[in-house]
């Protein structure tokens, strides 16, 4: 929330508010936010790997694609998690379903269904990058099989 | 000769004089005056005989009874306010002048925004004088007096220091609002953001505290508050849109004759200034009220038949939203299931065009901000692994720090 606040704070001075400033501000704080974590992970990888292999001479893209495999786990659980935290964007004013839906419910009746739907939307949503993400790790894993 | 001249000149003075008095005997005739006294005279003249009668009309009803049932609020600042057995308001004082121009007493009812249209369809008031905003939809459960007695708009309030003055600076701000004011769709198109809230009440709060920094609502709410000097003092009105006439109301059924006199009663209490002097000693924003008062002195509508004539009363709003080209499945569906299920679903967003058009642009800019979580996510993990996992301090301290400070 923070990080989403300070990258509206930083953008809209720059550029002005509109829709698309505030969605790239969103993007931008989400990716920093979950990307960080994932990075982390990704270099603890590759610290155990070089640890592991001490003596061996594996090194740059290497190393690199087999600490994904080994955080592949990692990663996927933070790019759910980006995915699940998208509607926070609404706090900023970008215009996405939260806050489409929220304008709807002040000039029509029906607010229960109406904040159903952003529910099975969103469980939609995250059902879909799960499993995209779990194709993405089986072949993380598949490649780079530990050694 | 000369008397034969003299007597010529006499009878054609008088038939000049005749002449010229003809059409203002004609205009007299045909003031609303001379029709409300004629109206209330048909109705008295009908009264003893009728007042036993069953289904005798609302106005013969009234004078049989001596008394006047009228609908008013009794906690809306400025407008109809209730302490102990005291009320007081400009809609009080409205009421208590047409009782008195009917020549009965008033009994005062107390009605707030969900019962007042119930109460007058149901007899229970014979009128309702009740902050009511006259709109089309309104106009198939009650038959509204012309002219209207008032006129309120949304106003914007924020602190004096905020850069707002027109619509093209409301993009991205957020306003406080409560859920199904209709003027809500109009800032939704306007580009603002809304908060919602249940009660108008909770909205000066919220803006003293900062929770809102803009709050819209009908400016006869926001009128008692700025006779606050604390509140006058930080806030201001940024401007105002969505001009709402407020008529008084009766049944459509049986109130012909009522109706038809209150038309008249509104339109001499316009022409004479009544309503305006209400207002002013009510401290109630009296601008409308003041180009009313001209335009009910103009010939062409202080007659019997102003109330009728467009050029001089004001059109009920029409808030009605254009509706999507499938509305009329959408609306049937949800009959259906209601009748086959018992589930009462409503689905807003398919019935009408801007509702439609949110929900569309909501789902695309939610599958493209989901998509680029994703991908940035991706990008930056990848970029911060291989910045935190390389031998060079110089290049995996600074990501570090910025881990830490993102964490």
């Amino acid at each position: 929330m923070l990080t989403l606040v300070i990258a509206a704070a930083v953008i809209r001075p720059m550029f002005g508010y509109s829709s698309a400033v505030a969605l790239a501000a969103s993007i931008a704080a989400l990716g920093l936010s979950n990307g960080s974590n994932a990075g982390q992970a990704i270099s603890e990888a590759i610290v155990t790997i070089r640890a592991e292999r001490a003596a061996s001479s594996m090194g740059g893209i290497e190393l690199f694609s087999r600490a994904l495999g080994r955080s592949a786990t990692q990663i996927v659980a933070f790019l759910i998690n980006a995915a699940k935290g998208t509607p926070i964007a609404s706090f900023i004013g970008a215009p996405e379903l939260l806050s489409a839906l929220t304008d709807i419910a002040s000039f029509s009746s029906g607010r229960v269904t109406i904040y159903s739907l952003l529910l099975i939307f969103y469980t939609a949503v995250v059902m879909v990058v799960v499993w995209i993400c779990g194709k993405f790790r089986s072949f993380l894993e598949r490649s780079h099989a530990p050694i | 000769m000369l008397t034969l001249t003299h007597t010529l000149a006499y009878v054609l003075a008088i038939a000049i004089g005749l002449l010229a008095a003809l059409p203002v005997q004609a205009r007299e005739d045909q003031s609303p005056d001379t029709a409300l006294a004629g109206l209330l005279q048909e109705a008295r003249a009908a009264a003893p005989g009728a007042c036993t009668l069953p289904g005798i009309h609302r106005l013969t009803r009234i004078l049989c009874s001596g008394r006047i049932r009228i609908g008013v609020p009794d906690r809306y600042p400025l407008f109809g306010i209730r302490r102990g057995e005291t009320r007081q308001g400009y809609e009080v004082d409205v009421a208590r002048a047409v009782a008195r121009k009917f020549g009965v007493d008033v009994e005062f009812v107390t009605v707030n925004a969900a019962s007042r249209i119930a109460m007058v369809a149901d007899d229970r008031v014979d009128l309702a004088i009740a902050t009511m905003g006259h709109n089309a939809q309104r106009d198939g459960a009650v038959r509204f007096i012309r002219p209207h007695y008032y006129q309120s708009e949304t106003t914007l309030i924020a602190p004096r220091d905020l850069a707002v003055a027109e619509w093209r600076d409301i993009p991205g701000q957020t306003i406080c609002v409560t859920v199904g004011n209709g003027s809500n769709a109009e800032l939704v198109s306007h580009g603002a953001r809304l908060m919602l809230f249940d009660e108008a009440v909770l909205l000066p709060d919220r803006l003293q505290d900062q929770t809102c920094t803009l709050a819209a609502q009908d400016d006869s709410f926001f009128a008692s508050y700025f006779t606050e000097p604390r509140f006058a003092d930080r806030f201001t009105q940024k401007f105002g849109f969505g001009q709402v006439p407020w008529g008084m109301a009766v049944a459509r059924d049986g109130s012909e004759q009522l109706a038809r006199a209150l038309d008249l009663v509104s339109q001499t209490f316009h022409r004479d200034g009544v309503f305006l002097e209400f207002a002013r000693v009510n401290r109630v924003s009296a601008g409308f009220l003041e180009r009313q008062n001209a335009v009910w002195q103009r010939p062409e509508c202080n007659t019997d038949a102003g109330s009728t004539n467009l050029a001089c009363i004001l059109p009920a709003l029409n808030t009605t939203l254009q509706p999507t080209s499938f509305a009329d499945h959408v609306t049937a569906f949800e009959s259906g299931l209601e009748a086959w299920a018992g589930i009462d679903l409503a689905l807003p967003m398919l019935k009408t065009a801007s509702a439609w058009s949110l929900f569309q642009n909501g789902v695309v800019n939610s599958l493209v901000l989901i998509a680029g979580a994703l991908t940035a996510t991706l990008l930056v993990g990848l970029a911060f692994g291989v910045a935190l996992g390389s031998r060079f301090r110089l290049v995996r301290w600074p990501v570090r720090g910025l881990t830490i400070a993102l964490q």
